[in-house]
């Protein structure tokens, strides 16, 4: 399922950088740093380290999930501010569990988590850093989770399917490597509260669905 | 003390006829088992009568005692000259580490009890407390209404684990009859003392692969039979056969039933008296469960493979030796459920042991809900009940308000109006009192340790973390922790719900 997503991403990528590469040379200078407004499309893949670590190592036995995502980027709207909205789907199984004096006691009941965060962030696109023109850069933002639990044994009123709301940060660095194409590395935190939780969250007295964050991105400018 | 013969009697084809299912056809083989030996001696069968003339509690001349830790052979027995009766060491009949049961030869347990535990060898000694099955009976003749199971949404939860299969509850009761078998006992027929031929056998809505492991600790060394029924009501709460076209469904319908005899009946005292050339009839009200045994069936339990116990007894008087096989059977990785005690119109006393419970995390008080899951009238009340199951209310619910369950036949065995009982025929029987709760709870038990929850104290958890909340928010008096809810706990949690 993760596979297939990434690899439907990068075709949709691939979609939209079309056109941009049909372009002339003269459009390239014109994306360069200080000038008009840009757009990029890129997609990534995701790890993201829990921080409810010990309910996430309850119920599905680790605590980083990984998926892939992709999203859209507005750049240039002043100097080096951009916004953006990306969506990362993460998907884990494990099993329900009844928690005992911080001890996970399997019930043998499949359990399958799927975790969708949508970012809208803002962010500050800095000067190369090198002659291999580097750039960092860093932003904030919202986040939406999408948050859905199902089960073999669930009856049609018994999963979860919820959204929470949080935050965002993140900083990366990227790198052109091929025309508008360019790579990059991300770092990131989120934190989702989910508002009086139950279940494993409840019994080691965790909230927050979100965590440390990376990303490996390719983008590409159109 | 008597030469028993004992009948195989068909256990194919068994019919329900008005209610009544029976085993049909006379014995078509028969076999001689090696001869059982009575475990009541003609004087505790007389302390006994004595017990029930007097309305005691206890069994006069018995006495529990605990030695402190380091008692030597002297020392006992110097804490036992004590007593004016001055029994040797050798008396004592261990039932537990350092305790022990001893006829004293005093006919006033009580002062016996205080005297022993004013010796400073001795950690502390009461009577041999008398408990009694915790239950109402009801009438027989309604058709199976299992709105119990309905109210606890166990179709549902079957869904999830069907029927506690690999695991062993202990009914520590009046037994559950483990054998198709006809004995000759000896009992009087109001002129004389005769010898009958009383016919025994397993309900045929109880699968006889699933009794394992029985012992009688009260009545003999022969199979475990039950002439009052109760145990067998319990046991058919606990695991009937279910799915098998043929009356009733049970909890944990694949777990085992470990039958552990420690009560004594009218018809067991019947026998036993006119076994040891006693005529006249006893007491309508004779018999009881002598906390030597039940302590004794609680480490027996423990020890032989049960994971689960349920004790559908009680009685008004503590016992700390109670708590000591309760923290031993947790101990060893078993559950207990215990009825709290139907006595909330009789003064609502406090019940042992069941008022051992909140002290022992795996042990379980459990009181009882009627049909609309509200307390039933007799549930009794306090700081230790813990949970809450369908119990029944027939002052609320009608006749149809009982708990139902395949039993031994009644009017085969009513003591006001039989001479010569039979116990092997079986029909719909309808019972209230906490002795019906407890059984659900046992089950449900079954069910969680059948789904890999195997701590006592983490089964105790889940059960009182998933109840539905009942009378007074959080934990009350009425209810404990709320009304049992066996698929919400084999569910378990997700990652946020």
């Amino acid at each position: 399922m993760t596979g297939r997503l990434f690899v439907l991403m990068c075709a949709v990528l691939a979609w939209s950088a079309a056109p941009a590469w049909a372009q002339d040379a003269p459009a390239l200078k014109k994306a360069s740093w200080g000038s008009q407004l840009g757009l990029r499309a890129f997609g990534h893949f995701e790890w993201q380290t829990m921080a409810a670590k010990d309910s996430f190592e309850a119920v599905t036995g680790k605590t980083r999930l990984q998926g892939p995502g992709g999203g859209i980027e507005v750049q240039k709207l002043w100097r080096g501010v951009f916004v953006r909205a990306s969506l990362t789907r993460m998907v884990e199984t494990g099993e329900r569990v009844f928690v005992f004096n911080n001890e996970a006691i399997s019930l043998g009941i499949p359990l399958e988590i799927t975790l969708t965060p949508i970012d809208v962030a803002a962010g500050w696109r800095l000067t190369p850093l090198t002659s291999r023109r580097i750039v960092p850069y860093a932003g904030a933002g919202l986040v939406v989770l999408k948050y859905k639990e199902t089960s073999d044994a669930d009856a049609s009123t018994e999963g979860v399917s919820e959204s929470y709301k949080g935050l965002v940060i993140f900083a990366g660095l990227e790198v052109p490597v091929w025309r508008r194409v360019s790579v990059g590395g991300e770092v990131g935190w989120r934190q989702v509260n989910v508002p009086d939780p139950g279940g494993a969250f409840e019994a080691f007295n965790e909230k927050d669905l979100g965590g440390v964050t990376m990303r490996l991105m390719l983008s590409i400018r159109r | 003390m008597t030469a028993s013969t004992a009948r195989v009697t068909a256990a194919a084809g068994v019919c329900l006829l008005a209610g009544l299912i029976s085993f049909p056809g006379a014995p078509i083989s028969a076999q001689q088992p090696a001869a059982p030996q009575f475990l009541t001696t003609p004087a505790q069968l007389e302390a006994l009568d004595q017990a029930a003339a007097r309305g005691l509690d206890y069994i006069p001349g018995e006495v529990i005692v605990k030695f402190r830790v380091g008692v030597t052979l002297a020392q006992q027995t110097r804490a036992l000259s004590s007593l004016r009766s001055r029994p040797e060491p050798g008396r004592l009949e261990w039932i537990a580490d350092r305790t022990a049961r001893l006829v004293t030869g005093e006919p006033d347990a009580v002062a016996a009890a205080a005297n022993l535990t004013r010796q400073p060898e001795v950690e502390y000694a009461h009577p041999n407390w008398l408990l009694k099955a915790k239950a109402v009976p009801n009438d027989t003749q309604y058709g199976a209404r299992q709105w119990n199971f309905t109210l606890l949404d166990m179709p549902r939860a079957w869904d999830i684990n069907a029927g506690g299969a690999g695991i062993t509850v202990a009914v520590i009761d009046t037994g559950v009859t483990s054998v198709n078998a006809t004995y000759g006992f000896k009992t009087w027929n109001g002129t004389e003392i005769v010898t009958a031929q009383m016919p025994f056998g397993i309900s045929p809505d109880m699968d006889s692969a699933r009794l394992t492991g029985g012992r009688d600790f009260v009545f003999w060394t022969g199979a475990v039979i039950d002439s009052q029924g109760h145990g067998t009501h319990v046991a058919g709460t606990v695991a009937q056969t279910t799915n098998n076209s043929l009356g009733y469904a049970g909890m944990a319908y694949n777990a085992k039933i470990m039958p552990l005899k420690v009560c004594l009946s009218f018809w067991d005292i019947q026998i036993l008296r006119a076994e040891a050339g006693v005529t006249g009839y006893p007491s309508l009200n004779s018999g009881g469960c002598p906390t030597s045994a039940v302590v004794s069936a609680i480490r027996y339990a423990a020890d032989n493979g049960a994971k689960v116990i349920n004790l559908s007894l009680g009685g008004t008087n503590p016992s700390p030796t109670y708590l000591d096989a309760l923290n031993y059977a947790v101990s060893q990785g078993v559950f207990v459920a215990m009825s709290a005690g139907n006595e909330f119109e009789d003064g609502n006393p406090t019940t042992y042991p069941a008022s051992y419970g909140p002290q022992v995390a795996g042990a379980m008080a459990v009181g009882a809900v009627g049909r609309t899951s509200e307390r039933s009238f007799y549930s009794s009340t306090g700081t230790f009940v813990e949970i809450a199951a369908p119990g029944g209310d027939t002052r609320s619910g009608g006749s149809v308000g009982a708990v139902y369950q395949a039993g031994i036949f009644f009017t085969d065995f009513n003591p006001a109006v039989v001479i010569l009982p039979r116990f092997d025929r079986y029909s719909d029987v309808g019972s209230q009192g906490t002795s019906m709760a407890s059984p659900h709870v046992a089950g449900m038990a079954a069910l969680l340790m059948s789904q890999g929850v195997k701590n006592p104290a983490a089964v105790e958890a889940l059960i009182a973390a998933t109840a539905k909340d009942l009378g007074d928010a959080g934990r009350d008096n009425s209810f404990g922790a709320g009304l049992i809810q066996p698929r919400v706990a084999l569910r378990g949690f997700g990652l946020v719900r």
